[in-house]
């Protein structure tokens, strides 16, 4: 099943607080956990997951992934994710650490203008900028570009450096710095 | 719109990694989430739970 979800996007909602994703909630008219439901692209709901035995499940979803097979991007889908492909790929990773009221696709919209080669020299994965988000990448405030090493086993990252603000030239700047360190 | 996303799809092309571990490579942030299902005109599978 696993594999097959490599085909969507898996989005994990994390309801455990009853204040958490109201809007979703509501949207999706969610009314128990855990419940499964598959959007299209432009987040139109298709069905809700039917069957929950395994093999059936993986066909539901390899049907789903058939009717929109899409292409990824640059952004892999977690940090763990991007150490995977980094790792295997012989790069670093980058993630990028976004306001919370931060637009996804604006945002990836100005990164594909500005950033040239480096979105593909680096493995690049999002986070949302929470105050746990930014302590535990040890940053200050969001956005923030912090990239690091993978060691030996893909959940060992080294941070080699970070970059904060949203200045295009100075992300470049310093991406191409850290970069350089790193080679030293 | 759909011309500006998908030319920020194709530029942005890489390959996929291959999760062979055999654990969902889940996506936490809903609203990125389908902002990437969205500029990759791929299917998002939400999945909703509640830790209690």
């Amino acid at each position: 099943m696993a594999a097959a979800t490599g085909n969507v996007v898996p989005v994990y909602v994390d309801c455990t607080s009853s204040e958490s994703f109201t809007d979703l909630k509501s949207k999706y008219d969610v009314k128990g956990y855990p419940t499964v439901i598959y959007l299209d692209p432009e987040g139109k709901q298709i069905k809700e997951m039917g069957s929950r035995e395994a093999s059936a499940v993986t066909g539901e979803i390899n049907g789903v992934a058939k009717k929109f097979p899409g292409r990824p991007t640059f952004w892999m889908n977690s940090a763990k994710g991007a150490a995977t492909y980094a790792k295997a790929a012989k790069k670093k990773v980058a993630v990028y650490v976004a306001k919370e009221d931060a637009d996804p696709i604006k945002v990836t919209q100005t990164l594909s203008k500005n950033l040239a080669d480096r979105k593909t020299k680096l493995a690049w994965t999002w986070e949302l900028g929470t105050a746990k988000a930014l302590e535990a990448r040890q940053v200050e405030s969001a956005p923030a570009v912090v990239i690091y090493e993978v060691g030996e086993k893909e959940t060992d990252l080294k941070m080699l450096g970070k970059v904060q603000g949203d200045d295009p030239k100075l992300l470049n700047e310093g991406i191409d710095e850290i970069l350089k360190n790193a080679k030293k | 719109m759909r011309a500006i996303l998908l030319f920020a799809a194709a530029a942005f092309v890489a390959a996929a990694p291959l999760d062979h571990s055999g654990k969902i490579d889940w996506v936490r942030d809903p609203n990125f989430g389908l902002a990437k299902a969205k500029l990759e005109g791929r299917a998002a599978m939400l999945f909703f739970t509640a830790d209690w």
